[in-house]
């Protein structure tokens, strides 16, 4: 009750007075602030927030809805117009373009960014909606093809066999394990194996290790549900909104320095970059797990629990891109 | 009776707990059913790598169900989670007619245990929304189930849509009060 009579209050009167008071002292609005005084995922954050808590949020509602409607009725085809929203912003707020010539860019950065992140939902959301199907000859070439990059020496018996197991499946046909994740588990599988099939290969061989193996696929499928639940839930926005811009680029894991278009900035995030994520997470995972080292398999869900609250106060640190040896660095925190 | 016994008595909560094993082969709908009694999103499941438990009140019981992976390489840990069980409850997938022997072969190993001996068993015949599901006097005929040496009962059910689980949670919470 007292809290949410505090919240009430907050919003309506602290904060506004607040902002007023800043605004008289400063001569820059609350955007400007922001723009001026963060960079990278704490900007684009604050620029979130403050939008959505602006008075003229029906601005920030208005061109969210827009995007979804124009990106529905040509299939994702049409850029929004972000820059005719960013001249929005500064006409409403009085903002002298000569006096503070970097907002404009700074601003127009972060909202691609915002719009990039409800993109990627919308476009991972329509993969994890399609349930595998063996009618359709794609999803059966993809699966196969999954089996030929991790098993190149071995080939299938059939297409219903044991074999499944060995890279990890439950029984004698996958079709039954991508459950709730649909073709997103799988799209996440077959791009680690395809794009990074070293990793992937040495992935899979620890999940043999005698005494700390695992089931690959099924751990795989069960890292696909934590990035997209950690995706839907906002938490992943830390690591895109950096993702263009990293703090370091020294310390960049190998696997991004492939991906040299990535830092042409301002660029939202895609498909492709969740799945590089996903491959980032399975490694880490992996790695994750022998260090922890379980007793038996039925320890999973103790670990795994382990690994996303680990990945969550990582999240929680603005400055935190998701990448290589992020373990080590969550060790030293 | 000391006072702080009594006192104790009186205010602590007279609610059971009960000790419940979910079983059954991979794909039968176990977490489906689990995350159901929990009244959780089933949209999003995924292949139980090890098990899950979930700690769910209902009529005055505290069940503690424990979910166990049903995948081949995990069915040699089942035996781990067999120390005072109050029920179990095995899940059958009535659609997957393939696969009715290798459930019945699991089953009847299940009933050898020493440990389960005189378990109460619940089976719930799931997935009865799909339709080429095999109706519930169809599975206990093909598995033998009237030879089984303890309380036991059949519930055709549907963790997806939640039909029938209900009627099959009632026949638990009987046979624990009757105990």
């Amino acid at each position: 009750m007292w809290q949410a009579t505090w919240l009430y209050l907050y919003l309506t009167w602290i904060r506004p007075m607040i902002k007023w008071l800043l605004r008289k002292i400063l001569g820059t609005c609350e955007l400007q602030r922001i723009c001026r005084g963060y960079g990278g995922a704490a900007r684009t954050k604050r620029v979130e927030k403050s939008l959505k808590l602006s008075k003229y949020q029906v601005l920030y509602v208005f061109w969210n809805f827009q995007c979804t409607v124009l990106q529905e009725i040509t299939h994702g085809g049409a850029e929004c117009d972000v820059d005719q929203t960013v001249q929005g912003i500064i006409q409403i707020k009085g903002v002298s373009q000569q006096k503070d010539p970097q907002f404009a860019p700074s601003l127009r950065g972060c909202l691609v960014q915002i719009r990039g992140y409800q993109e990627l939902i919308h476009e991972v959301e329509g993969v994890r909606a399609e349930a595998y199907s063996s009618d359709n000859q794609e999803h059966e070439n993809m699966l196969l093809q999954l089996w030929d990059h991790l098993m190149p020496d071995t080939s299938l018996e059939s297409r219903i066999t044991k074999q499944w197991g060995d890279i990890g499946f439950q029984g004698d046909d996958p079709r039954t394990d991508f459950r709730g994740m649909g073709m997103l588990g799988l799209h996440n599988l077959f791009f680690f194996a395809d794009q990074q099939t070293e990793l992937a290969r040495q992935v899979l061989q620890h999940s043999h290790h005698p005494q700390y193996g695992y089931s690959f696929a099924i751990v795989g499928i069960n890292i696909t549900s934590l990035t997209y639940s950690l995706l839907v839930r906002g938490k992943l926005r830390t690591h895109f909104y950096n993702f263009p811009s990293p703090p370091k680029l020294s310390h960049f894991h190998l696997l991004y320095c492939e991906y040299p278009h990535f830092y042409n900035f301002p660029s939202p995030p895609k498909l492709n970059h969740f799945h590089l994520l996903y491959c980032h997470l399975l490694v880490e995972f992996d790695k994750f797990w022998l260090a922890e080292k379980p007793r038996d398999v039925m320890e999973f869900t103790r670990i795994r629990n382990k690994f996303e609250k680990k990945l969550l106060s990582l999240l929680r640190d603005d400055s935190t891109v998701l990448r290589g040896s992020f373990v080590e660095k969550g060790e030293q925190s | 009776m000391g006072l702080l016994a009594l006192l104790r008595k009186l205010k602590s909560n007279p609610e059971k707990e009960l000790k419940i094993l979910l079983l059954g082969l991979d794909n039968a709908g176990k977490t489906t059913l689990l995350k159901h009694l929990a009244s959780e999103d089933i949209s999003h499941i995924t292949p139980t790598q090890g098990f899950n438990i979930k700690s769910v009140q209902s009529s005055g019981f505290r069940l503690n169900v424990w979910d166990i992976g049903g995948q081949r390489k995990i069915r040699p840990y089942w035996k781990n989670y067999f120390e005072n069980i109050d029920i179990v409850i095995y899940v059958i997938d009535s659609s997957d007619r393939k696969r009715f022997e290798e459930t019945g072969e699991e089953l009847a190993e299940l009933l050898e245990e020493d440990k389960l001996a005189g378990v109460p068993m619940l089976i719930f015949a799931n997935k009865q929304d799909l339709f080429n599901a095999a109706n519930a006097s169809e599975i206990s005929e093909g598995l033998g189930l009237g030879s089984m040496r303890r309380r036991w009962q059949i519930q055709p059910c549907s963790a997806m849509s939640g039909e029938g689980v209900q009627e099959g949670m009632e026949w638990v919470m009987q046979t624990v009060n009757k105990k």
